[in-house]
């Protein structure tokens, strides 16, 4: 009879349409308060491509969460787990896989480092197989620093300007160092993700006005780029220097190593479809 | 996957029992070794490099994370895992200054410090008060900014000479520098030195600006260690300074800036030889829980006869000890093998706490290797202070690993406050 009972709760859940799985891929953007983050801040041919290379491209998301605040605040990784948990839900997702750019990564590795912060984040955790982390922001910029010294009025009147938000501030380099140390896992000698943290690294700018391959979503102002170069490592995407986006999880590759051309990825790019890194990803996940 | 969660675990184990529980009662009597147990246990003594909070106070600013929900979450831990003590302090360098000028003295011109050619000097408008209201400082035109050295004569033909380029807040803010300022390239010839930097356009004398000098890879960086945590209970920041490539002994001003950006000046004294930075005695605490506070240092001295200025900055986390860890632990064990552990805390006031750690058993080379990491935050209340620890002795089993099962790197968070409250690195022993 006990027998007779597993064979039949197996076979409820054989023929249940809840048992079936299903793999998904979500779109996770960067800095800002996104409401249409497909055109706004990825690009569609670079988000229709890639979810082709999952087994039905229909599983897909496009986050639209404001990260401008903190990491932690309810609008940024409550607003991700709520768009996630409902896709998850709503596709039967089992196997999901995380495409991130720059600040979207420390957002995504709060929720995997932090199951106890909120009851939607086991099933997501348990959810995530992949994480596809494009240029993250996993050890802060120095230019985060400098957009915020000053004091009280500065900082506020940042916020009114929409610069020096709290995602900004939480970007300065030795307040990731403390997130990094105390609530984010992933970095060395902290635990790890528990899933693959696969970062694609941007290594240089290409800024010059007669190179063509620039205008990719790229820069326009090589003096600007020359002053800001001084605030990063000689190995950079112009905002982020390597050694920031290379510490947390795995270095999948650095740009030039697959790019068409062996382009570098700008900051600016390498959330585009630029010289084929829409297809790289495509054929990895 | 190596991940299990108890929700997802508990819905599984929930269908089956109900699945079984007629067949469990009629045909099987429990086994003896099935029987569960209840044994307690002592929190071992600290270590080294374990800390924790002594006196319990309670926090006064509202908590961030105020839900009532008791999430668990058990994760399998490859036995190749090595458990590590959090670090406790990290160093930051510097290579630059900022200083805050009026636009009256921006007018007038400023004196700055620089050690070195093709150093990048940046003027952002902050934030103007003089009216009542916060307005914005207007942005430079850089065409308007002009550099004079001390030793030079006075006058604006002069000055290009030791500009290599100029940068506007549009271009800056499109290669990441979003707060309207401008920025001028010193060129590769110009010398160390004093200048005084001038903006000719009539700016609000009353108007607010950051003056950042920016010296990349100088010789002479400025590295601030200091703690990642302080207690409301400390009554000074401790930290290590040191100018790489300098033997001068430096005078250090200091400060503390809050999360919502207020400064306080703060003395600096050394005590047997270590630098301390005393805490005001009146809010020396963030007025939220939010973001973090920031410690930071100005030195101006001498290397070589030759002036240099640093400011270095480091982020750390204040907060009240709301709570510890009871030194009595319970366990429940089923076959032998332990399936939760219920941890007690000393507290004052409600708030959400979690507790987690690692459960280790021993190999056959006798060596303790990591099973599984378990968590659990609650919300707790004076009246109900305990949290639970899944264990998963399925888990347990399938490792091959043997007792004596070790709790280490025990950890008591408050989630209100965002803070490490206590680590312990060898917890207890469950014998």
């Amino acid at each position: 009879m006990k027998h007779n009972y597993k064979l039949l709760l197996l076979g409820l859940f054989t023929v249940s349409p809840f048992a079936q799985s299903a793999t998904g891929v979500a779109f996770i953007h960067g800095t800002g308060d996104q409401s249409n983050a497909l055109n706004d801040y990825w690009n569609q041919n670079f988000v229709n491509t890639i979810r082709q290379g999952i087994s039905n491209p229909n599983n897909y998301l496009v986050v639209n969460c404001d990260f401008d605040q903190y990491m932690w605040d309810n609008a940024a990784s409550g607003c991700l787990a709520g768009q996630l948990t409902q896709f998850i839900d709503s596709k039967n997702i089992d196997s999901l896989t995380l495409i991130t750019h720059s600040n979207g990564g420390n957002v995504v590795r709060w929720i995997l480092s932090n199951p106890t912060w909120d009851s939607r984040y086991p099933a997501i955790i348990n959810a995530v197989d992949q994480v596809v982390a494009i240029a993250p922001s996993s050890g802060g910029t120095p230019l985060a620093d400098a957009v915020n010294q000053g004091s009280v009025f500065e900082t506020t009147l940042g916020w009114l300007l929409g610069y020096g938000s709290d995602a900004v501030k939480q970007q300065q380099v030795s307040w990731m160092n403390y997130y990094n140390s105390t609530w984010l896992n992933g970095t060395q000698g902290r635990p790890s993700l528990n899933t693959t943290f696969e970062a694609v690294v941007g290594s240089d700018v290409d800024s010059a006005i007669w190179d063509g391959d620039s205008y990719c979503a790229g820069y326009q102002y090589q003096v600007a780029l020359e002053t800001t170069q001084n605030w990063l490592d000689d190995c950079s995407d112009g905002f982020l220097e390597c050694s920031s986006q290379s510490a947390a999880g795995t270095v999948w590759f650095t740009d030039k190593q697959r790019t068409r051309g062996s382009e570098p990825l700008s900051h600016q790019q390498s959330r585009r479809d630029c010289f084929n890194l829409h297809t790289i990803i495509r054929d990895h996940i | 996957m190596n991940k299990l969660t108890h929700l997802a675990t508990m819905i599984t184990m929930a269908s089956m029992l109900v699945a079984c529980q007629d067949n469990s009662e009629t045909e099987n009597k429990e086994p003896e070794a099935a029987k569960s147990q209840t044994k307690s246990f002592t929190l071992a003594a600290p270590q080294v490099n374990d800390f924790s909070v002594t006196d319990i106070d309670s926090p006064t600013s509202a908590p961030i994370n105020t839900s009532r929900e008791t999430v668990n979450f058990v994760t399998k831990i490859p036995a190749d895992f090595t458990i590590t003590s959090p670090s406790v302090s990290h160093s930051i360098k510097s290579d630059e200054y900022w200083t805050k000028v009026s636009g009256a003295e921006l007018n007038s011109g400023v004196a700055l410090t620089i050690s070195q050619a093709s150093s990048v000097i940046r003027i952002s408008p902050r934030a103007d008060t003089s009216s009542g209201t916060l307005v914005h400082s207007k942005a430079i035109s850089p065409e308007n900014i002009q550099l004079l050295k001390d030793s030079d004569k006075t006058n604006s033909t002069q000055t290009k000479s030791y500009i290599k380029s100029l940068a506007d807040p549009q271009a800056l803010a499109t290669a990441g520098l979003t707060d309207d300022s401008s920025a001028l390239l010193l060129s590769a010839d110009a010398k160390a030195g004093q200048y005084r930097l001038r903006v000719s356009e009539k700016l609000q004398p009353s108007a607010s600006y950051m003056v950042n000098v920016k010296e990349k890879n100088s010789p002479y960086q400025l590295t601030l260690t200091s703690r990642n945590n302080l207690a409301s209970t400390q009554a000074s920041i401790p930290f290590e300074l040191e100018l790489t490539n300098s033997k001068t002994k430096l005078k250090p001003t200091a400060s503390l800036k809050h999360a919502n950006g207020s400064f306080q000046a703060l003395k600096v004294v050394q005590v047997n030889g270590q630098w301390q930075a005393k805490l005001p005695e009146v809010n020396a605490m963030p007025d939220n829980n939010l973001g973090l506070s920031e410690i930071q240092l100005q030195v101006s001295t001498q290397v070589a006869g030759k002036a240099v200025v640093r400011t270095v900055k480091k982020a750390f986390k204040q907060f009240v000890p709301s709570a510890k860890i009871k030194p009595t632990i319970t366990s429940k064990w089923q076959n032998g093998l332990p399936e939760s552990l219920t941890v007690a805390l000393d507290m004052d006031k409600a708030g959400r706490f979690s507790v987690a750690s690692y459960l280790t058993g021993v190999d056959e080379q006798g060596k303790d290797k990591p099973i599984l990491k378990t968590e659990s935050a609650s919300w707790l209340t004076p009246d109900s202070t305990e949290i639970t620890l899944k264990l998963d002795t399925d888990l347990i089993a399938k490792s091959g690993l043997k007792a004596p099962y070790k709790l280490q790197g025990l950890t008591l968070k408050d989630q209100g406050q965002m803070a490490r409250l206590s680590y312990q690195a060898h917890g207890l022993t469950l014998n």
